[in-house]
């Protein structure tokens, strides 16, 4: 810990003490649920159910349930693939890469974001699942020996990378999230009343004592991860685009692909961690640790990645018409005029333009304002997968093939139900894991608030964020 | 807000007759070698006409000069751009080392009127799509017109540099005004200055640079294009300009400057060159792999003779040098903080990055045009590879005499790190506790 100038804004809010962090973040787990709680995991259940009945359907019926067909083989449900392995990318960005950055605001925002990122994949694999059709042969695309059979996996395919690429950073974002989790379970452990949950927290806090030798170790697994994770949170949205990019269809067969995904990805990540936190600061009462210079923050990085990402979309408009390559400058006069006209309007507004307002100070610090544009962002994130992958398919090279595609009530309930999966995930994480770091946040808030007998935290200077508050 | 221990001085950079007799030694040089190499180049290529062989040492000549007044061009501007993020990304650790990209950044007039000079003189010796004739006759640049056409190429170039320069120029001018004029370390009013005005560089810089990579080195090899050029462009310069930081830093604090600048700060220097030769790899993947992969010949056109032809040694030394060496030698923690180790792969960095400026460029240009025929529908009759001559290696002199001289000078126009910055204090007793 080291020295911050006074022109900071502090982290964390209202004279906090150690006790009152502890407090505060755990009141929601260790309280009865409140209405609004039992409200919203009942309504995401619901929506829940109508997922696995709309999967089971396709699953008993086929891919026939779908409106695929065969000029457009890929369409919602790789749209909602991609759109959920989107997401998945701001937890952990935030957590290893700001880490390396050792951007100390994100310590109260990267508990959840992690969350999100897991239930977030978690989304994204089931629609491979639902996808493959006959989800029983889902261990295909793993290069097992051939005693399974004669089948061998294609390892030129990007569609393999991708099976790696995804399991890895799922199970490495699990291993960093739960690591990320011992110290506060431990201290859930130390507060827990009954002998249910004195076992279950016991369990999973893997003996933590708080000791110098278990921080020590803590610290040290944690930059070893955030290193690993760094390069996987880059290399899943690479490969994803891949799966397009390495193609030879027009609007796919592109080489910005892989960083403009990435950009993109981060972009409705953040997206989606400001429509949860926005709401969870005030409903759980997280104000001093989800200040509004954290809103602010997530609303410059939403800004600067939805510009990236509308550079990418002006790139590959403009190096189509400068190519002279008829089809490639069909696909995107069809994206912008063509039948599909409104789902390109939709994207480039809800991207590239939508975002420009956080330039002003007053949408970076209304958070109804916020909330909303995160809605927007979700959307516009959505309809840019739906731009990719349709578009440029439903216009195949020979006319005769061209066909258009309308979703079925079917995959319109899986993607409606697998919001419900994923906040069904969120609030039962909400429920029974703080969403706040609470060990990290120890570290930085202003030490003369706090009391010093806590030896973890305490070893800053009594410089540093005290001049902020009264300097 | 005093903090005894930390001593803020105004220290001032004394540029010595040595120093400047070594940028004076290697302008020089440069010239030097580089007009031996002019009129001592002779070719006789196998195949070529002696009109054709007689056109070559002035593509040569300039073509050189481009890829290296380009080279150092886009440093000094990301030098910049380094200093723009670090605004707006509210960083403090880098405040001590901010005068460096500052210095670095008063070359962009420079560089800026080098490659507008050879753009001048040289346009349709250079780029095929400027010959004349050439637009009206090949039915795929006939498609181009709009957007490659002399008075448009021109006006583009000259427009964002200057822009650049201007931006550069206001945001050190201001650095400077404030050790004059804060009142004191809570006085953000420079700070807020610089603060938005980085953000308005930097968001047009995105789009305008877009176009400037297009133009100068894209449009070089006409018929080809390819999405992510531009942020492989920006890559190369950014790294290098990190490493030129990295190298200046070293080198002030070896001469007894810089006293509240330590290995840590060398080390998050080293850090950034070690995470940006990733980044810049990651672009080199993303080109080379999707089009190796797809294989459409309008795409790997580029590439036949860079990893097939005759630049094969240039294009595996590419990679070689910006991404294997760092990669291996700058992972570890203590490489990064070792002088030695450090000068050395920042040198492979920049021969490396040199390097890929010349595979950008003189491949393109020292291609000749013919007519186009069915046998040639490109109506491009390549030339194969000349190697670094004389002309290559005496520009690089030449141009990075002049930049060393550059910057030198530049050091000694104000304190060498800002005394009065919100954030020196931050920057002194920066640690990250590793």
């Amino acid at each position: 810990m080291s020295y911050e100038s006074p022109i900071r804004e502090t982290l964390v809010t209202g004279g906090k003490t150690y006790a009152d962090v502890t407090n505060d973040i755990l009141r929601p787990l260790e309280q009865k649920a409140t209405k609004s709680w039992w409200i919203g995991f009942t309504l995401s259940a619901l929506v829940l159910a109508l997922w696995i009945g709309a999967t089971t359907y396709t699953v008993l019926v086929g891919l026939g349930a779908w409106g695929i067909n065969k000029t457009v083989g890929w369409a919602f449900d790789i749209t909602n693939f991609v759109f959920w392995v989107g997401i998945g990318h701001a937890g952990t960005l935030i957590s290893a890469v700001l880490l390396l950055f050792r951007q100390k605001w994100r310590m109260s925002i990267n508990r959840s974001a992690e969350a999100m990122t897991i239930f977030a994949v978690i989304c994204a694999a089931s629609f491979i699942l639902s996808h493959m059709g006959r989800p029983w042969m889902a261990y295909w695309p793993v290069p097992l020996p051939n005693a399974f059979g004669s089948l061998w996996v294609n390892f030129n395919s990007p569609l393999v990378w991708d099976v790696f690429a995804i399991s890895t950073y799922f199970s490495v974002s699990l291993v960093f999230w739960y690591i990320g989790l011992i110290p506060d379970i431990a201290s859930i452990r130390d507060r827990a009343t009954t002998k249910v949950r004195k076992f279950v927290y016991n369990f999973f806090s893997m003996g933590w004592n708080g000791s110098t030798r278990t921080w020590h170790r803590y610290e040290m697994i944690s930059l070893i991860l955030a290193g690993i994770s760094t390069p996987l949170v880059l290399s899943v949205h690479s490969i994803v685009s891949m799966d397009f990019a390495t193609s030879l269809v027009p609007g796919w067969h592109t080489t910005i692909f892989p960083p403009y995904f990435v950009a993109g990805a981060i972009f409705s990540g953040f997206g989606m961690v400001l429509t949860l936190l926005v709401v969870g600061r005030v409903v759980l009462k997280q104000e001093n640790y989800i200040t509004m210079g954290h809103l602010d923050a997530m609303c410059r990085i939403v800004m600067l990645t939805g510009s990236m990402v509308g550079l990418a979309y002006i790139t590959e408009f403009f190096v189509a018409a400068y190519s002279g390559v008829e089809y490639e400058q069909y696909a995107f006069i069809n994206r912008a005029f063509g039948p599909y006209w409104w789902s390109y309007w939709t994207m480039m507004t809800c991207n590239l333009i939508a975002p420009q307002v956080f330039w002003i100070k007053w949408a970076r610090s209304t958070p109804w304002f916020i909330f909303l544009m995160s809605i927007v962002v979700n959307i516009g994130m959505w309809f840019e997968r739906f731009v990719i992958i349709v578009t440029s398919l439903h216009r195949d090279f020979i006319p005769s093939s061209w066909s258009m595609y309308t979703p079925t009530i079917v995959e319109v309930s899986i993607l409606i139900g697998s919001f419900g999966l994923f906040f069904t995930l969120y609030f039962l994480f909400c429920r029974y894991l703080p969403t706040i770091n609470m060990a990290e946040i120890k570290s930085i808030i202003p030490t003369h608030h706090a009391d010093h007998g806590h030896g973890q935290a305490a070893h800053g200077e009594h410089a540093k964020k005290g001049d902020a508050v009264h300097g | 807000m005093e903090h005894t221990d930390v001593q803020i001085r105004e220290e001032k950079f004394v540029f010595t007759d040595k120093a400047k007799r070594l940028s004076f030694i290697l302008m020089g040089v440069g010239l030097l070698l580089a007009l031996i190499g002019y009129f001592t180049y002779h070719p006789s290529i196998e195949g070529f006409t002696d009109e054709q062989n007689h056109h070559l040492p002035m593509k040569r000549l300039l073509g050189s000069m481009l890829f290296n007044g380009y080279f150092f061009f886009i440093i000094s501007t990301c030098a910049a751009v380094f200093i723009a993020i670090s605004q707006l990304a509210n960083a403090g650790w880098y405040v001590a080392i901010r005068r460096i990209p500052e210095a670095m950044s008063e070359f962009m007039a420079y560089g800026a009127g080098i490659v507008i000079l050879v753009l001048l003189v040289g346009l349709t010796t250079l780029y095929h799509w400027a010959h004349d004739g050439v637009m009206e006759s090949d039915p795929l640049l006939a498609k181009k017109t709009w957007y490659l056409n002399k008075g448009f190429f021109y006006a583009r170039v000259v427009l964002f540099t200057a822009f650049w320069t201007w931006c550069a120029a206001k945001i050190r001018q201001w650095s400077r005004e404030e050790d004059l004029n804060s009142t004191g370390l809570l006085d953000t009013t420079y700070f807020d200055k610089s603060f938005r005005l980085s953000a308005a560089f930097l968001f047009a810089f995105a789009f305008t640079f877009s176009m400037f990579a297009w133009d100068v080195t894209m449009s070089m090899d006409a018929h080809w294009y390819s999405t992510i050029f531009t942020v492989y462009n920006f890559a190369t310069g950014w790294v290098s300009a990190l490493t030129i930081i990295y190298l200046l830093t070293w080198y002030l604090r070896s001469q007894g400057y810089l006293n509240i600048v330590t290995d840590e700060h060398q080390h998050d220097l080293g850090k950034f060159m070690f995470a940006f030769s990733i980044f810049w790899t990651y672009m080199w993947v993303a080109q080379f792999l999707l089009i190796w992969y797809a294989n459409i010949p309008e795409e790997v056109a580029y590439y036949k003779p860079r990893l097939e032809g005759s630049y094969k040694l240039s294009f595996f030394f590419n990679i070689t040098m910006n991404f294997f060496v760092p990669f291996f030698l700058f992972m570890r923690r203590g490489a990064k903080r070792h002088k030695g180790l450090g000068a050395f792969v920042g040198a492979c960095l920049l021969i490396g990055h040199w390097n890929d400026c010349y595979l950008m460029v003189m491949p393109g240009a020292m291609n000749l045009a013919t007519a186009i025929t069915e046998h040639n529908p490109t109506g491009i009759i390549e030339t194969p590879s000349q190697g670094w001559g004389l002309m290559e290696l005496g520009f690089l002199s030449l141009f990075g005499g002049l930049f060393l001289f550059v910057v030198l000078k530049a050091l000694t126009k104000a304190n060498l790190y800002p005394t009065k910055h919100p954030y020196i204090i931050e920057s002194a007793l920066h640690d990250t506790g590793v």
